[in-house]
């Protein structure tokens, strides 16, 4: 596969103005080979804004994008035989069978055998549970039954990226589960790179993640990164057992430290502090408070944040600017 | 061809053969096309379309012909003339019409629904996409809107009337009908390129259509003859072997002229269309 430093996607200042409103501004991204990357953001974020000028469905105002370390709007024809794309609200024609529609997908990569191409359509329909339904028209589908087709679709041609939009969005909570264990599933052989608001999903299955509000993106970092920190510096957890209050002013005449609080609870000490330095802290804490030894640290670590705590934090934050 | 490009290549066929599939090569400009022209001719052939089509032209071109051809009291000779000039001009301006009516959501129908949005996603060019709609169309409308009815109708005439019916003459002027057809289906398709509603496309195409039927006496010539207006009278003079004003290659030229002009304009905007 042609990857640019290993990055599947790489764009550069990707803008897309719509009639003088900025859908996105100046994105840049870079999405690693084998990755699960969730692109999180509330509606009108500029999420399927991007995905469509990846795909070539629409044309940034500015900037650049490279799939495969090939130009989106110069290759998109060679960056789309590369991908598999299951689009935010899936439409097909109507008349045609699920079995027709991956066959009329299938042939837009393979001209043949065509045992070889009815037996990767077969494959697909056993895949997402619409073996039983293949031979029906569409217009009879629920939205379930569309989504799994849509996702069988975007697969049908072993892609190397495979791009979803919502795609558990209109799902209920058994379909969100299948589509996730497809996801963790084609870990091994495809980059996957997805849109959603469902935060519990993108911390179950993603890698990595970026937030994009307004267009802007907020924030870029592997999903443990992102968890452990929400932009305003690391916050440790300490509880201490004895008299600790030598030992919190040794902590806070720390240049690294940025506030402290602690409670007295049960015989307990509990501390939260908050650092700039998380090296620093990572070095030196335990030890600034070991070094008095009538204490006992019954527990210390860094607080982790669930990923809807650091969304509405960015996206606050940055709505504020 | 870069080294990156033939790097990809190799890694291709290297997949395709892991697989065993055998990857689609196409030029660029035509990714696609054959994939698009089966799906396309199947919504044609494959479905209740084509026999539709063909009873609805049938019923009209056909059934009005025959009436003529059953008048009695007209001499053979002018019977002959008065069917010919019924049903060739007829075909040419009602199939224009019935081909602005049925096509209007060929382009418009697919953006409004997401469908044009899905293909585009693969690796399929627009330029093949909306070639794969005129070839297609085109065939679907010359054989059940056209050919059919022109057999029947040499039956009918051979059957009903006592002079016999010049073939040769009457397939060129069949010929200028297949013109007029695909002029107004190259015009549909390229007015679905530029609306998203089916309001405009119909507006605009039948207005086309009735103004060269009811307003061509008070056209002055010089613009009359840079249109397909005028191709009902140069159909059926040609079928006829009827003696014709000299310039009567002027229209047919300006028909064909104006439906590559209308093709290129239609590949030019769905090129620029923002999904």
């Amino acid at each position: 596969m042609n990857t640019l430093n290993g990055n599947v996607i790489h764009t550069q200042e990707l803008t897309k103005t719509y009639k003088g409103v900025n859908a996105l501004q100046g994105l840049s991204l870079q999405v690693p080979k084998n990755s699960i990357f969730g692109f999180l953001g509330p509606n009108g974020a500029g999420k399927s804004t991007t995905i469509k000028m990846l795909l070539g469905l629409t044309r940034p105002t500015s900037g650049k994008a490279v799939l495969f370390g090939k130009d989106i709007t110069q290759e998109s024809l060679a960056v789309r035989r590369k991908v598999g794309y299951l689009a935010q609200d899936p439409r097909y024609y109507e008349h045609m069978t699920a079995r027709q529609t991956l066959r009329y997908t299938a042939r837009f990569f393979y001209s043949g055998p065509k045992d070889l191409i009815e037996a990767r359509i077969e494959e697909m329909l056993d895949l997402v549970g619409l073996d039983d339904k293949a031979d029906r028209p569409i217009k009879g589908f629920s939205g379930g039954e569309r989504q799994r087709l849509g996702i069988a679709q975007a697969q049908v041609n072993y892609p190397d990226l495979l791009i979803l939009d919502e795609p558990a969005a209109a799902l209920d909570p058994m379909g969100r589960h299948d589509v996730l264990a497809v996801m963790e599933k084609l870990r091994k052989y495809t980059t996957i790179f997805y849109s959603t608001h469902i935060l519990e999903d993108v911390q179950r299955v993603s890698d990595r993640v970026a937030i994009l509000n307004h267009g802007r993106l907020v924030a870029e970092a592997p999903i443990q990164e992102l968890l452990a920190g929400n932009g305003a510096g690391s916050v440790y957890n300490v509880t201490i057992k004895g008299d600790a209050a030598r030992a919190q002013s040794r902590v806070e005449a720390q240049p690294w430290v940025h506030s402290m609080g602690a409670i007295l609870k049960d015989g307990l000490t509990h501390w939260q502090v908050t650092v700039h330095d998380d090296e620093a802290a990572e070095d030196q804490l335990l030890l600034l408070i070991l070094e008095d030894r009538a204490l006992r640290v019954k527990s210390f670590g860094r607080k982790t944040y669930n990923l809807e705590e650091v969304f509405l934090t960015m996206v606050r934050e940055e709505s504020k600017k | 061809m870069n080294s990156q490009s033939k790097l990809a290549v190799s890694q291709d066929l290297i997949l395709a053969a892991r697989q065993g599939l055998i990857p689609v090569r196409q030029r660029a400009w035509l990714g696609g096309f054959g994939n698009m022209l089966r799906k396309e001719l199947g919504q044609w052939w494959g479905t209740r379309t084509w026999w539709v089509q063909t009873l609805i032209w049938v019923l009209i071109l056909n059934g009005i012909s025959t009436i003529v051809a059953l008048t009695e009291g007209l001499p053979p000779a002018e019977l002959l003339q008065e069917v010919v000039q019924t049903f060739l001009p007829m075909s040419v301006g009602a199939v224009g019409m019935g081909t602005v009516i049925a096509a209007q959501g060929l382009i418009v129908g697919e953006k409004q629904l997401g469908t044009a949005a899905w293909v585009m996603s693969k690796p399929a060019s627009r330029s093949a996409f909306i070639l794969a709609k005129v070839v297609a169309n085109a065939l679907g409308f010359w054989v059940t809107a056209i050919i059919i009815p022109s057999i029947i109708f040499v039956i009918t005439v051979r059957t009903v009337v006592p002079v016999p019916l010049d073939l040769a003459p009457f397939l060129v002027g069949v010929g200028i009908s297949a013109l007029s057809q695909f002029f107004y289906l190259t015009l549909t398709i390229m007015l679905g390129t530029f609306f998203n509603s089916r309001g405009p496309i119909a507006g605009i195409g039948i207005g086309f259509v009735m103004t060269g039927l009811l307003l061509k006496g008070f056209i002055p010539m010089q613009v009359m003859i840079a249109t397909p207006w005028p191709l009902p009278d140069v159909a059926g003079g040609l079928a006829l072997g009827m003696e014709l004003p000299s310039i009567w290659p002027v229209p047919v030229i300006a028909t064909a002229v104006w439906v590559i002009i209308m093709i290129a304009a239609a590949l030019w905007r769905f090129g620029r269309e923002e999904f």
